[in-house]
């Protein structure tokens, strides 16, 4: 049934849906709302499940870890600082295989304190083994949430979804909330082999000797690697029960394209009008909209990208002293090819300043008027 | 041969505790009361190691290794999962050593106790950072030499007197206990098991190298900690009625610190602060156990 | 056992996908840790070192403890044929060195042995080997000859007694008067030693009644006729008519002759004599003083008769001695006593007494009881038999110089007491026996001798089952620092009932009425059991490493895994009673 819901409601339909067992969660602007619907979700009957309210984001993530370990499907969310907080168990939910299904509304990390959209905070927690998504739209959102348990229980990893502050958290739109029978039928019921149980009492990550870590971190990585073929089988199969299905990447345009301007999260839906614009002006640009961060979709960047001549690349966070993240792991990606083009990396929007299409246009026809990228970024809407 | 003493074990040998170890003599006697159908968290701390590398497990029941500062929120955690499971007997304990309780683990205790979650919290005292090479924590007591505290610059101030912190929570339960009386402590496992919230045991537990002790004085130095009242053994009902369980006796604190390396630095006045500090702090116990219950 | 392996991984690939275990920590044997271990040692009671009977003084109260009161007896009998009798009148050297003294008071040891005795019901005691074919003659049916008696007849051989008396218990019967030890309680210990095939003959005085020679006869002879006769003042008077010697006033009374006591009685001597003289002198209605040359502290009585004759009043007079008897018609009159100061020791460690000079004065009384010790018979004895100090020369076996003549008891020992009787009882039966097989005592080593202090055990010897098989040869005896105070906590020694006072002047009725069976209980809960497990389960409990376990055979004590044991040493060190102790490994 379609419902017009705030981004933030959609994920906790999509976590009702998946009928969590325990969420734990801290409160944070803008990631808030979440919560109090989950709360009255299960205050009113609607989700069966332990809410814990717990006294930080550290704990909330702790706790779900424990939870999950214990053998029932959990849930969390958060942002920026509380994310950040959560880090060292970002590394643990990840180690420990547990197949936790985190929203992360992404906004900028304090000081000086900033409450609105950007990337820096989820990006900067590449490194911890969490699988990441990003999504476009509300309707996106409730999808990647209710596939991102099916990937996450599949190969044992946890994952996070991402999308903007108030751009997607607080901004109304329609979304289909399909019944509860068809997502049961998309998504079984969480039955994992081992657990703590005390009739099979083992201990759950004790010390590892040098000797066997790296085999355990061999284990994730290839767990890793198989959830991008995983991760495109459960988006194809979304498609066949929900009628919408999702891959790793979206290519829009790019086939005969010279200039594909690359994007993420909601950069994408002015991206793809622009693209539009540009294309009926005969000017060869195509779109392509990154849905994972980890594990990185090299295969299908180099598959799209081979042979063109410039990838604009626009990034809502930074790397300080090195670049754009997106365009720096993508022109890591690019290196598996000869034919690669020139990747262009402009750096705008931070703080949640707005990306119109306007700003994309300047964008394109900035890189487009270079020869050669000569920095690794450059700023775009910089007051200097 | 002891009737309040179970004889079965949950707890295997092999283990990797020192000579001596209070701590591992304590989770022997807890597991005993706690019985099988048990989870147990354990945060980084001794028993972090003395459990055994992965992959073995010394006990018979299943342990969570968890980070350092999440012991309460991680048996929240499991306790929440077990519930919606409807394995609502199944006993979730945390057993964490003083760091991950007093310092680091303060805040998500905190936040365990003041939801009253349904679990019991055990904390092995054997007061510094054993695990990491006998660092100060806020359980190390006035005096005591640690790496971080040299002799020149003992630890100065009380050590934090966590069962007033918990009372303070109104936990439904909260003790301390010693490992010099395992019956008692056994006694307080039980009681603890069948109150609904969260219960709270601190154990004092020795450490042979981390207290300049031989191994085989382990249990007589702790056992007169109890006597000398420096470390006394009561219970908490509410937050309000106390109950002294072991009597100590009149011996002075000198007794106590004499047999250990940690403390072979103090002076004459210094002993006597200690001694004066410990007279209050057992007179104002004294006191609150005599005291009449508001409540009926 | 199921052998523990590491695990060992060959890859990635046999690794599980998460970081759980897949087995224990038995693979790893920290018993490797240790440079000591700990051992369960049955080290010697200073109670079980310090009976002269050697009886295992622990092992019969953990028997009673655990309420097997028939068992208590039987575990006494191995050793002591007369626990009736010790029960009521040993001074009992157990409860002096009963380490419970350093904390309060000893553990009632006396009590529960009478309590044991009187309480078992009664059981034949069977010889435990087969008949030899073997006789040995005993001269004399006190202590010392009742013991050799009842041992020699459990190791198989025919025993016949022979005393001068027309009763038989030698002292015991004459020299102990029936408040302390009632006739019928004497008889029943003598009629049971009767019923093992011992066959006693009354009024058969040896060198008198029956030549000696006849006792040559036998395969062996034990010699143990104690010390009867009285020995004199020296004063003069002393044959007056009303001189009676204590002894012959108790004996009297003892058989049941008649007895003429005065109004007012002199006792003079210090000793048990003396004081159980006085004490029958005060029940046979006169007013009786003690006259001793020393003062109370240094009289050889035991404090507890002392303390009795006082409250039943008898008067004690110290530092006086006799000069001389005054007599008028032929009759005691009265006594010149003399006034007496303590000098410097003499050869008993005693300050001597040193006469004061002029301070004579008059006692009057009508009746002199002279009990200043007894001296032995040896007249028929042969002479060839070694004497030494007046008694026969024997060695710590009681062997005498001549083959096949052995002496035990007030006749050949220093010691003149109940307990040292039979235990010299003992050691002569021992001896007989060695000899009656053709062989040494000296083969047969330390093994049978209990601590320090020249007990022997019969239970060893005959290598008998039961709580005697401790390391009773080892070199520790437990003392008070041996043992873990803080698991004690001091309990009060409940007095031993008595009768009441007037009735105990008034009559001869037994004093001390014995323990219940709630007391026994609480006298026996007392007894630290020093350096004998008792399975208090310390070492159990307290042990971090999982080591120690009960033993699953059903038998007594604990297992040590030393595959596991650290060695840290705190069982040993939080065992109450040292009876652990650490080895080098």
């Amino acid at each position: 049934m379609k419902k017009v819901l705030m981004g933030n409601h959609a994920a906790s339909y999509a976590a009702m849906r998946c009928k969590v067992k325990v969420v734990a969660a801290y409160p944070i602007t803008p990631q808030t709302q979440i919560v109090e619907e989950l709360s009255e979700m299960c205050a009113d009957g609607r989700l069966d499940a332990k809410f814990l309210k717990v006294e930080s984001e550290h704990s909330a993530l702790a706790s779900i870890i424990a939870a999950s370990s214990a053998g029932v499907r959990t849930f969390t969310a958060t942002s920026a600082n509380g994310l950040a907080l959560m880090h060292e168990l970002l590394h643990w939910a990840a180690g420990a295989r547990l197949p936790i299904v985190m929203v992360n509304v992404n906004r900028a990390m304090a000081p000086g304190w900033s409450i609105w959209s950007d990337q820096t905070d989820s990006l900067s927690q590449r490194d911890t083994g969490w699988i990441q998504v990003y999504a476009e739209d509300n309707q996106e959102v409730f999808d990647s949430v209710v596939q991102a348990f099916k990937l996450a229980e599949q190969v044992r990893l946890p994952v996070m979804v991402c999308y903007d502050a108030f751009f997607l958290s607080h901004t109304y739109e329609p979304v289909d909330i399909p019944d509860v029978g068809l997502v049961d039928k998309f998504l079984p019921p969480y039955d994992p082999e081992i657990y703590l149980n005390p009739s099979d009492p083992r201990s759950f990550n004790a010390l590892v000797m040098p000797d066997l870590y790296l085999e355990m971190r061999y284990k994730m990585q290839v767990a890793m690697d198989k959830s991008k073929d995983v991760a495109r089988e459960v988006g194809r199969e979304f498609g066949e029960v929900f009628g919408r299905s999702y891959d790793l990447v979206e290519a829009v345009d790019c086939d005969d394209a010279e200039t594909v301007l690359i994007t993420t999260s909601t950069t994408s839906s002015p991206g793809r009008v622009i693209v539009k614009k540009l294309r009926e002006q005969g000017r060869k640009v195509g779109l392509l909209k990154l849905r994972f961060f980890r594990p990185f979709p090299n295969e299908d960047i180099c598959r799209v990208l081979a042979g063109k001549k410039r990838a604009v690349v626009i990034d809502r966070n930074i790397s300080f002293g090195k670049s754009g993240i997106w365009a720096d792991e993508i022109r890591g990606a690019l290196t598996l090819i000869d034919d690669r083009p020139d990747v262009y990396c402009y750096i705008t929007g931070l703080g949640g300043r707005d990306i119109t299409p306007q700003v994309i246009e300047e964008i394109i026809a900035d890189a487009e008027s270079k020869e050669k990228p000569e920095s690794l970024f450059y700023w775009k809407g910089l007051k200097p | 041969m002891r009737e309040n003493y179970p004889r079965e074990e949950l707890m295997m040998s092999g283990h990797l505790a020192c000579q001596g170890c209070g701590g591992s003599a304590a989770m022997r006697h807890v597991l005993k009361a706690m019985g099988p159908d048990t989870i147990c968290i354990v945060p980084a701390c001794c028993w972090t190691i003395i459990s055994g590398n992965f992959p073995y497990n010394t006990l018979k029941v299943p342990i969570l290794h968890t980070a350092f500062e999440t012991a309460g929120a991680a048996a929240s955690g499991v306790r929440a999962a077990l519930d919606m499971k409807g394995q609502t007997e199944t006993q979730v304990m945390a057993f964490a050593g003083d760091g991950g309780t007093f310092d680091i683990g303060l805040q998500s205790l905190s936040g365990a106790a003041e939801r009253n979650e349904n679990i019991i919290y055990f904390c092995y005292d054997n007061e510094a950072y054993m695990n990491t090479g006998i660092q100060r924590s806020g359980a190390t007591p006035e005096g005591a030499w640690t790496t971080t505290t040299p002799e020149k610059h003992p630890k100065r101030g009380p050590k934090k007197n966590m069962v007033q912190i918990l009372a303070g929570h109104k936990a439904p339960y909260v003790a301390t206990a010693n490992v010099a009386f395992p019956e008692d402590l056994i006694r307080k496992v039980q009681t603890a098991k069948k109150i609904y919230g969260t219960k709270f045991i601190h154990i004092l537990s020795p450490c042979p190298p981390g207290w300049r002790i031989s191994s085989e004085q382990s249990i007589e130095v702790a056992r007169l900690a109890t006597y000398t009242k420096v470390f006394p053994v009561y219970e908490v009902f509410n937050g309000e009625e106390y109950h002294i369980n072991v009597d100590p006796k009149e011996i002075p604190v000198v007794e106590y610190l004499k047999y250990q390396g940690r403390f072979r630095h103090l002076k004459q006045d210094e002993v006597d602060e200690i001694q004066k500090r410990v007279d209050y702090e057992w007179r104002i116990l004294l006191q609150k156990s005599m005291e009449e219950r508001f409540r009926a | 056992m199921a052998e523990h392996k590491p695990i060992v991984f060959s890859g990635a690939g046999e690794m599980p996908e998460l970081v759980v275990s897949v087995s224990t920590m038995l693979w790893n044997k920290t018993g490797s840790w240790r440079y000591l271990k700990p051992a369960y040692l049955d080290s010697v009671p200073p109670c079980n070192e310090a009976c002269p009977a050697g009886n295992d003084v622990e092992g019969f109260i953990r028997l009673i403890d655990e309420g097997k009161i028939a068992e208590a007896w039987r575990l006494l009998k191995q050793e002591n044929p007369l626990p009736a009798v010790t029960g009521r009148v040993c001074f009992h050297p157990c409860e002096q060195a009963c380490n419970r003294c350093h904390l309060d008071k000893p553990t009632a040891i006396q009590a529960l042995e009478r309590y044991a005795a009187d309480h078992a019901p009664a059981e034949e005691v069977k010889a435990l080997r087969p008949k030899s074919g073997k006789s040995v003659a005993v001269i004399g049916a006190g202590p010392a000859g009742l013991a050799a008696a009842y041992h020699l007849t459990r190791m198989g051989h025919q025993v016949e007694i022979f005393d001068a008396l027309p009763k038989a218990g030698g002292l015991l019967r004459v020299g102990i008067p029936a408040y302390r030890l009632p006739d019928d309680v004497l008889d029943q210990e003598i009629a049971a030693i009767e019923s093992m095939g011992v066959k006693i003959h009354l009024d058969a005085k040896v060198g008198q009644d029956v030549p000696f020679a006849k006792m040559l006869d036998f395969d062996a002879v034990f010699v143990a006729t104690g010390v009867h006769a009285n020995r004199a003042l020296d004063i003069p008077g002393e044959d007056a008519q009303g001189v009676v010697p204590g002894l012959a006033l108790l004996t009297k009374v003892a058989l049941g002759q008649p007895v003429e006591v005065g109004m007012r009685v002199a006792v003079i001597g210090g000793g048990n004599s003396a004081v159980d003289a006085a004490r029958t002198a005060l029940r046979l209605g006169a007013e009786t003083t003690v006259y001793y040359r020393r003062t109370q502290v240094e009289m050889p009585a035991f404090e507890e008769e002392v303390a009795d004759a006082e409250i039943e009043g008898v008067k004690m007079e110290m530092l006086v001695a006799p000069v001389r008897i005054l007599t008028e018609e032929g009759k005691v009159s009265g006594i010149e006593m003399r006034k007496m100061e303590l000098g410097d020791p003499d050869e008993s460690g005693r300050r001597r007494p040193v006469p004061v000079a002029g301070s004579e004065f008059i006692v009057p009384c009508d009746m002199v009881v002279p009990a200043i010790g007894e001296v032995g018979d040896l007249s028929f004895l042969p002479e060839d038999v070694k004497r030494e100090w007046g008694k026969i020369k024997i060695d710590d076996f009681g062997l005498t110089n001549h083959p096949g003549v052995f002496a035990g008891g007030d006749i050949a020992s220093a010691q003149q007491n109940v307990a040292r009787a039979i235990g010299d009882g003992k050691r002569g039966a021992i001896a007989i026996d060695r000899f009656l097989h053709g062989e040494t005592v000296e083969a047969i080593g330390g093994r049978v001798i209990i601590g320090q202090r020249g007990s022997v055990s019969v239970a060893q010897y005959l290598k008998e089952k039961g709580a005697h098989a401790k390391n009773i040869a080892a070199e520790k005896v437990i003392a008070f620092e041996n043992l873990n105070m803080w698991h004690f906590e001091p309990l009060e020694r409940e007095p031993m009932p008595r009768l009441g006072l007037e009735q105990r002047r008034a009559t001869f009725a037994e004093i001390n009425l014995g323990l219940n069976a709630e007391q026994a209980y609480a006298a026996a809960e007392r007894c630290f059991h020093c350096g004998v497990c008792t399975m208090c389960d310390n070492c159990f409990m307290f042990c971090p490493d999982v080591a120690i376990s009960h033993r699953t055979d059903g038998g007594y004590g604990y297992d040590i895994d030393f595959d596991y044991c650290k060695g840290c040493g705190i069982c040993v060190k939080e065992c109450p009673r040292s009876a652990m102790k650490m080895e080098e490994e």
